[in-house]
Order: structure tokens, then C-alpha cells, then sequence
């Protein structure tokens, strides 16, 4: 008997070695500074865990893929500061992105740390300002928007050329050697060179609370899922480039995402002294609305007065009792407080038109629709009647 | 009115004259344009649903097909500002002059004059509506008598009279936002929006449920009226909804032997024939714009 697969079975498993290899080649040229051997459980894809609440916990840490991403050349450790000395852990705390993270920030040669960033956000609408604001449990923290994003491949800068990147790279290292360092260091670049999210993606992060009517609720504000009947959006969802989402407007070239404050605060974008740029957007990726006057400025983009409306009952609100009466109040409080009696006009008339356009529709389409009815049953029976007699009149005259 | 033939004989059968080969074209233009910005405006207001994006990209998605929907906007303006040079015009000609040669010319006449057009709704219509309705529940075995235009017309030809300005205007200003704000206040962006996707939506229901009803899947017209082509109305159709316009056609031109009996409620003999010359008192002389 003969074994003519054998010669294949044996390339095959030369070349499945060879690439297994290069696997682990590449592996180990990626992998993470790992001194405190945590990979030596955590590389196990079935580590985990369910905790007292029921939830599945998984702490596998694929080393390939987390030293691609932003915080990869950083220690576990440097971030997961305390309770790690117990095996298995047990007094584990949660990540604090203020940690002073080891590495030396070229500009102050200082350690660096996000604490900078966390300051400005708590200074800030999302910032929870030591307790004061209800709900904190609403607010978001840093992850609630941000994760640990991957830096992409060596394309994307230059006209998406992996080429023009290589050259680019080429010149880093005529002088910085270590090529490991100068990789490191472009992709560093470029990922703060580009947009990371697409706009859908953005405003699905926003929308994630925004849209939540009874979080928006809880704080005095209106659910914003109107912004879905603008242009804005069908841009953004038809793929438009440069199509305007959330932080187009509410963040403009010049303006950071970390401070966003409210509308009546003159470092907003929103505040009346600083629409018409916010519109025409001078000094962006594009120029918007160039011919932008502040009239055109005034107008509500995503705004039906749901805030109006609460103001203009405020009057008739007793003592609030029941909790959802309490938000109610806060929310007249709130539009009663930032609302002009100019702006409460327009919600009105907004109001007003959207109703009559209901009741027109309404009634001019139901009318037709029982006309239509009728008239098909009537005209069914005339005709039944008619077919009815011409055969009587046949009968006659057999 | 005097090239045209009112009554058109031909196999023995009689067509009467309904649109002149002007409003015929007319409205095969307002029909390509409101057909194509209904298409290529809906896909915007309802971008929810699955069937948006495909028939969005059928028209060239949102590169191409906001371009479209402003050209057809903007033949659909022109239409219009045609029109009513035409309606003046042809008024002017027609009637006017005639007037002011005959008995002169006042604004008491012409106020009448522009009251009696054929398209201006009156109360005979209300009281047709009302007859109408008693007849489709059966009250009734006899249709109101229709004059030149019913008042399913007038509502045919009012409702995108109406639209045009509403959506026109409202189109206009959110093409030229910046421009208009130079003179309205900016609110007037967020007003236009609701008016012109929400009036859109009711001129778009109003197409399908009524016109296109009356016209095309009617039982007394299915598949098709033909008088948006043709021009001309058969017999059967002009005195089951113009039965007072026919009886003043026939005796104006000189067809009155032949005058047939008013559609009944379904070949029912209980109902007594009333002689012709009780049905209608032909008054005045047709006028067709």
C-alpha cells in the first residue's frame, strides 16, 4: 500500500512550522515590556471569572494585540497600581487615569499623567464638580468614551500610502536608530493626525446618553434624538465626507473636547458671540457655512422646545411630591432659568406649525381615505346591479 | 375656443374636450417634477427606513441627488411662474377684453368675473360634496350633477397650487439660508424645514390616495383616464361626474336629441326618469380657459 499524501502531509507541516515561527517571531518582537510576568496567567484565553454580581469577568490579555494599542508600551503596573500582591487578587481597585504613569513626557520631562485632562473635564458640563451636581452616577468617566484604540498600520497620513509612510520612517531613523522606537513614535503621530472615529461612531458615543430621555431628564435636559431630523445627520448617516456630527459644532477647530460648557457660558461655541464662527467654521477641515450671518446663527438646529414647553407650565406646578415631579421641576427651573422669552416664542410657533401640519394631514387624509372607501363600495354595487339587470334583460328575451 | 372641437364624433361615439394640448403639457410637467422630488425628497424624511437607502441611491445618493431635487424644484418654479402669466393671459384675452368691449369694464365685473371661473370653488360644490357623500351611503340613488370642473378637480388643481408656494418658498430658503437670513430672522430656517417636509408629505399622500385614485385605479376609470393625454373625455365618464357641463355642451352644440339619462344608482327602475327638460336649464356659455 502506498502513502501518496505523505509528501504533502510533510510540506505541510514544514510549512505550518515555518509559519508558526514567524509567528512567534513577530510575536516576540511586538511583545509587551512584561517584567512583572502577569502574562504568565493572563495569557490564558479562558481566565475569568463570574463576581458576586453574576457578571462574567474576562482577564485574558492577548499581548500581541494590546502591545499595538496607545498604552502599549506601558507596564501593567504603571496603570494598575495597587492590590495586584495577592494571588489570586482580591483587593484589586479600580484604574485611575490621574496615575502618574512612569513614562517622562518629552516637552517637561515630567512623569507624565492624564490629571491634567480629568481637571479640565471635571471643570467642565460632564464634570461631576466634588458631588454637587444630582446623579453623579450619570456623568461619564474617561472610558465611558474612550478605550484602549489600537494604532493603525503605516498608511493613512500621506494619501493612505504605505509607501510615502515608509519613506517618511526612513528619514526618523537616519538619525533616531532604534527602528522599534521610530515605529513607536510615528504611529504616536499619526493616530493624533487622524480622525479615529467615523461620524456615526461619534454620534453614537453622544447619543449612547443624550438620547436616554430619562437621563437627560434626571438633569434638566432635552433628549436630543432631533438632531436625527437635520440635515446634519442624513449627511453623516448617507456618508458624506466631512459630514457635520456632534463635536463639529459643539466642538470646533479651537475648542476641546474635555471643556465643553454650557451654552450660556461665553467659552462655549454655542453662546451667541461665538455662533456665526461655530457655523461658518473658519479654520477647519472645510469652511461650512461661510456666508453665515447671526441671524442664521439664532436658528435652532436640533431643538423642538421640549424645555418650552415645561417653562410655560411652570407657573401651575404645586409642591412636588412624587419623584418624577421633582424632575419636572428641575427641568422648568432649568428652561426657565436659560430660556429668553424670545426663544420660548419660537419653541411656541415651532410647536404650533408642527401641530397644524398634524391636523391638516390628519383630517385631508382621512377624508379621502373614507371618500375612497365608500366610493369603491358604491361603484362595486352599481356595478353588481347593472351585470345584475342586463342578464335579467337576456332571460326576457330567451 | 373657437379652433377647438368641443364635441368629438368618432366611431359614433362622442369625446368632449377637456385640456388644450398647453395644459396637457403642462401637467406632464408637473407631474415628471413632482413625481421625481418625491422620490428624491422622501429617501431625506424618512431616513429611518430600510427602503430609504436604496431608493436614495437609485437617484445617486446624497451627491447627486439633492441636485436633482433642487432642478426639479426649480422646473417646478418656472412651471408656476409660467402658469400664472398663462391664467392672466388667457383671462385677460379671453374674457376681459371681451368684457370691457361689450359692457365695460368695473370692479364689480371683474371681481364677479374672477368669482365665476370655472377652477373657483363655490357653493354649489359644498352642496355637491354634501349629495355626493348621501349617495356613496346610499341615501340617494342619484350622483350630484357635476359642473365643467367637481370639486374633486378643484381640490386637484388648488392643492398643488397651494403646495408650490409653501414648498417652493419654504424650499428656497433652505437652499439659500445664508441669503435669507440677511432679511428673516434666523428661526425662519427651523419653520421652513417642518413646513416643507411635513406640506411634501401631504402633497406626496394626497397624489397617491386621491389623484391618483380618481385618475387611474377608480373602478368607473381603471387602468388609466385618458384625458391627460388625449385631451378629450368619453361620454360615459362626462355624465357620471360633468352631468350639468354635458347637458350645456350638448345643447350648445346642437346635440340635443341625443342627450342620454343621468348615471342612476345602478340600473334601478324604481326610481322615476325625470324628462330632460326638468334635469338642467343650460344657462350660460362653457368656459374653458
Amino acid at each position: 500500500m502506498r502513502y501518496p499524501s505523505l509528501k504533502i502531509v510533510a510540506v505541510f507541516t514544514v510549512l505550518l512550522c515555518m509559519f508558526l515561527l514567524a509567528e512567534t517571531l513577530q510575536a516576540s518582537s511586538d511583545a509587551l515590556p512584561d517584567s512583572e510576568n502577569c502574562l504568565y496567567c493572563h495569557r490564558y484565553p479562558q481566565m475569568g471569572r463570574y463576581d458576586e454580581k453574576g457578571k462574567k469577568r474576562i482577564f485574558y490579555i492577548n499581548d500581541r494585540v494590546f502591545a499595538r494599542s496607545i498604552h502599549g508600551k506601558l507596564s501593567c503596573k504603571s496603570c494598575h497600581v495597587s492590590g495586584l500582591d495577592q494571588i489570586p487578587h482580591t483587593d484589586i481597585q479600580k484604574v485611575d487615569c490621574t496615575t502618574k504613569c512612569h513614562i517622562k513626557e518629552p516637552s517637561t520631562n515630567q512623569e507624565f499623567s492624564h490629571a491634567n485632562i480629568v481637571q479640565k473635564v471635571e471643570a467642565s458640563v460632564h464634570g461631576r464638580k466634588n458631588g454637587t451636581k444630582p446623579y453623579p452616577e450619570d456623568l461619564p468617566e474617561c472610558k465611558s468614551c474612550h478605550d484602549n484604540p489600537l494604532y493603525s498600520s503605516l498608511e493613512g497620513l500621506w494619501c493612505d500610502s504605505e509607501a510615502l509612510s515608509n519613506e517618511t520612517l526612513a528619514r526618523c531613523t537616519v538619525c533616531h536608530v532604534r527602528k522599534e522606537w521610530a515605529d513607536n513614535f510615528y504611529a504616536h503621530f499619526m493616530h493624533r493626525m487622524q480622525k479615529q472615529r467615523t461620524q456615526k461612531e461619534i454620534v453614537q458615543l453622544c447619543t449612547g446618553c443624550h438620547e436616554d430621555q430619562e437621563k437627560m431628564n434626571r438633569h434638566g435636559l432635552e433628549s436630543i434624538e432631533t438632531y436625527k431630523d437635520t440635515f446634519h445627520w442624513k449627511q453623516v448617516k448617507y456618508r458624506v465626507e466631512n459630514a457635520p456630527d456632534c463635536i463639529t459644532c459643539h466642538v470646533p477647530v479651537g475648542y476641546s473636547t474635555h471643556e465643553m460648557y454650557p451654552r450660556t457660558d461665553p467659552r462655549s461655541p454655542l453662546h451667541m458671540n461665538n455662533r456665526v464662527n461655530t457655523c461658518a467654521h473658519q479654520g477647519g477641515i472645510q469652511t461650512c457655512h461661510p456666508g453665515a450671518t447671526p441671524e442664521f446663527a439664532m436658528g435652532r438646529v436640533h431643538a423642538y422646545g421640549a424645555n418650552a414647553e415645561m417653562a410655560a407650565s411652570v407657573q401651575t406646578t404645586t409642591v412636588a411630591s412624587r419623584d418624577d415631579e421633582k424632575l419636572k421641576l428641575l427641568v422648568q427651573v432649568r428652561a426657565k432659568n436659560e430660556l429668553s422669552k424670545k426663544e420660548v416664542f419660537h419653541y411656541q410657533v415651532l410647536h404650533y406649525i408642527t401641530l397644524f401640519y398634524k391636523i391638516l394631514i390628519g383630517s385631508v387624509i382621512g377624508f379621502m381615505i373614507l371618500h375612497q372607501f365608500l366610493d369603491y363600495r358604491r361603484t362595486r354595487k352599481r356595478m353588481n346591479q347593472r351585470h345584475h339587470s342586463m342578464n335579467l334583460e337576456k332571460d326576457d328575451r330567451v | 375656443m373657437n379652433k377647438t372641437t368641443i364635441i368629438m364624433v368618432k366611431n359614433g361615439k362622442k369625446f368632449f374636450f377637456r385640456f388644450s394640448v398647453n395644459q396637457r403639457i403642462q401637467h406632464l410637467i408637473l407631474a415628471t417634477c413632482v413625481v421625481v422630488l418625491v422620490l428624491t425628497g422622501m429617501p431625506l424624511k424618512f431616513h429611518y427606513t430600510f427602503w430609504a437607502q436604496y431608493l436614495y441611491a437609485l437617484f445617486g445618493g446624497i451627491h447627486m441627488a439633492p441636485i436633482i431635487h433642487r432642478m426639479a424644484g426649480i422646473v417646478l418654479i418656472l412651471l408656476f411662474v409660467y402658469h400664472i402669466i398663462y391664467l392672466i393671459r388667457t383671462i385677460w384675452r379671453g374674457q376681459i377684453v371681451p368684457l370691457k368691449q361689450k359692457e365695460g369694464l368695473s370692479i364689480v365685473r371683474l371681481i364677479r368675473l374672477l368669482l365665476d371661473q370655472p377652477l373657483m370653488p363655490n357653493f354649489k360644490d359644498l352642496k355637491d360634496i354634501f349629495d355626493l357623500f348621501k349617495y356613496l351611503l346610499f341615501l340617494t340613488s342619484e350622483r350630484p350633477q357635476g359642473a365643467q370642473f367637481t370639486w374633486k378637480e378643484k381640490f386637484d388643481y388648488w392643492a398643488p397650487f397651494w403646495g408650490i408656494v409653501i414648498i417652493g418658498a419654504s424650499g428656497a430658503i433652505m437652499w439659500g439660508k445664508e441669503i435669507a437670513t440677511q432679511w428673516l430672522p434666523g428661526e425662519v430656517i427651523n419653520f421652513a424645514l417642518i413646513a416643507h417636509s411635513d406640506e411634501a408629505l401631504l402633497a406626496a399622500l394626497f397624489l397617491f390616495i386621491w389623484h391618483w385614485y380618481n385618475v387611474h385605479f377608480s373602478t368607473s376609470v381603471f387602468p388609466m383616464g385618458t384625458a391627460f393625454l388625449t385631451g378629450y373625455l368619453s361620454e360615459e365618464l362626462m355624465i357620471e361626474e360633468h352631468y350639468e357641463y354635458y347637458i350645456e355642451v350638448m345643447k350648445q352644440e346642437g346635440f340635443e336629441n341625443e342627450i342620454l339619462p343621468p348615471h342612476q344608482g345602478g340600473g334601478n327602475d324604481n326610481i322615476k326618469k325625470k324628462p330632460m327638460e326638468e334635469i338642467h336649464s343650460a344657462s350660460e356659455l362653457p368656459r374653458i380657459l
